[in-house]
């Protein structure tokens, strides 16, 4: 059984779960209504299919065709998350299984102090945390929120219709029954 | 496959999410021409402005947005006493001298001056597309940009995106209509613009109007001739109800709205007044309106949308009887150029 004390210290799940709370204060819903665009031809095919402006061939061959697709998603998809989690799992590593025991061999307090050296393997672990914060905000939560009472808004953002364009696919019964966001 | 097109998408908004603003374009009745001519200068090889607007109430809304203000307003208000080398001074609060503050006033005074006006929603969405090879670009439309509230609360922004799921906002005619998200934060922090903007009726017709008066000779890429029903009682500023020709409506299943085309617009000598003009505030009901245009190869066409056949009737019947009448033609709810990129789409071997 994994204890708390060591999911802290050896992974850094809570530290992005803190810098993310701390971040998004004001939007803590962003990650289930992100804000970023989906681009890319795959992504226009998956729309003119789902709008009927694509005539699909017959149905044997769509299966086939679909369970293709869905084979490519299940593998174009993740990319962005592999890659931004093997970044983040060489840094954790880096840190425990490196730096920390580095720290600790040659920093003469740390032998004198054992806490300090599981409190700065803990506070380590916000490196990996910031790095997925960084590449989450790029790739799906968007931009920090802004502040209360703060009059303007950025200039340079993307708009908010962005958070709706999931829902924009569904019919329009879908959406009678929907929850209304 | 895309890449000899340059498409953008967007969504018309509030720029800095005021949601009191009721941002108008003006003079009155000079958007669309204004807006139609903008698009002839720029010469996209399409483009498609959509206008969904609904009767909505947000009184609740609206007021708790005001109680939210005046509590912001006691707290910035709220004079501090700290004691410096033993005298008591009077430390006023930071929050005052935010622009948050300052404008609380006028905020407020909005918000009094149609929280129990009926309300509008209007989404403003479309798509902009050129040959990528021209090296253009969209280019700003000052006639969006250009209509502030007459408080300068907020001004009209033009957002942009390359998402093509906003094809499927733009042909199931889809409109945000809860804004209670955008409400809740305004106060709150995370604030952002809603996808539409809310108006009063008397403001709708500001942007949802045929174009008339000097438009008629300025605007080339739409058709105007003479209204087909005349009178010299409509003349006079009675009301003749237009029938307007059969033409066989059917529903859409994507959007579930029935359309038609407007391929000839009356051709007025001036924008219709009151009282005629005063029945344009009528336009929005509880069930969704569109009021498009279709800008392709130099022409342009106007496409009215309902969710019903009754509904359209009425819509026709309503806009024929202020300007005197207009042809009414079946028409296609997704445009030529969008179905001939799918065609497109279908010939491409799949990646």
């Amino acid at each position: 059984m994994v204890s708390l004390a060591e999911i802290i210290t050896l992974t850094p799940l809570v530290q992005t779960l803190f810098v993310y709370i701390v971040l998004y204060r004001y939007d803590l819903s962003r990650v289930l209504h992100p804000m970023y665009e989906r681009r890319g031809d795959r992504e226009w095919r998956r729309v003119l299919t789902g709008l009927g402006l694509i005539i699909q061939a017959d149905a044997k061959q769509e299966k086939k065709k679909k369970e293709k697709e869905r084979r490519e998603v299940v593998v174009a998809v993740p990319v962005r998350a592999v890659s931004l989690g093997a970044v983040v799992l060489i840094s954790t590593i880096l840190i425990d299984a490196v730096v920390t025991p580095v720290l600790s061999a040659s920093l003469p307090v740390f032998s004198r102090i054992p806490i300090l050296s599981v409190v700065t393997q803990a506070l380590l672990q916000f490196i990996p945390a910031f790095i997925a914060l960084i590449g989450m905000a790029r790739f799906w939560l968007g931009p920090i929120p802004v502040p209360p009472y703060k009059y303007a808004l950025p200039t340079k953002r993307l708009g908010s219709l962005v958070r709706h364009l999931e829902w924009a696919q569904e019919p329009p019964e879908a959406r009678e029954a929907g929850d209304g966001e | 496959m895309n890449e000899m097109r340059d498409i953008v998408f967007f969504n018309v908004s509030l720029s800095n999410g005021h949601l009191m603003a009721r941002p108008r374009p003006l003079p009155e009745f000079s958007f669309i021409g204004n807006l139609i001519m903008e698009v002839e200068r720029a010469e996209p090889e399409f483009a498609w402005f959509q206008l969904v607007f609904k009767k909505v109430d947000l009184e609740t809304e609206l007021r708790s947005l005001k109680s939210g203000m005046h509590w912001f307003k006691r707290e910035a208000e709220r004079v501090r006493t700290a004691h410096v080398n033993g005298k008591p001074r009077t430390i006023e609060s930071e929050l005052k001298r935010r622009e948050w503050y300052r404008k609380i006033e006028q905020r407020t005074k909005a918000i009094d001056a149609f929280a129990v006006a009926p309300h509008v929603l209007l989404a403003i969405n479309g798509v902009w597309v050129v040959t990528a090879s021209k090296e253009a670009q969209m280019p700003e439309l000052t006639t969006i940009e250009n209509c502030v509230d007459e408080d300068s609360l907020d001004s009209l922004r033009l957002f942009r995106y390359r998402d093509p799921r906003v094809l499927s906002v733009l042909v199931r005619r889809k409109m945000v209509d809860d804004l209670g998200w955008y409400f809740g934060r305004y106060n709150m922090g995370g604030r952002l613009e809603p996808p539409s903007f809310i108006l009063t009726a008397e403001d709708l017709p500001y942007y949802v109007h045929f174009p008339a008066g000097d438009f008629c000779s300025t605007v080339k890429s739409l058709k105007f001739a003479p209204p087909p029903v005349i009178t010299p009682a409509s003349e006079g500023g009675e009301v003749v109800m237009y029938e307007g020709p059969e033409v066989a409506l059917r529903q859409d299943p994507l959007s579930g709205m029935v359309f038609v085309s407007l391929p000839t617009l009356p051709t007025l000598a001036e924008n219709p007044k009151e009282p005629k003009s005063a029945m344009l505030r009528q336009l929005a009901t509880a069930e969704r309106r569109t009021f498009e245009l279709i800008y392709e190869g130099g022409k342009t066409s106007l496409l009215l949308g309902a969710v019903s056949d009754k509904e359209m009737k009425s819509y026709v019947t309503l806009l024929t009887s202020v300007y005197g009448g207009a042809d009414v033609a079946e028409a296609d709810p997704v445009p030529g150029y969008i179905r001939e990129i799918a065609k497109e789409w279908q010939q491409l071997p799949r990646p």
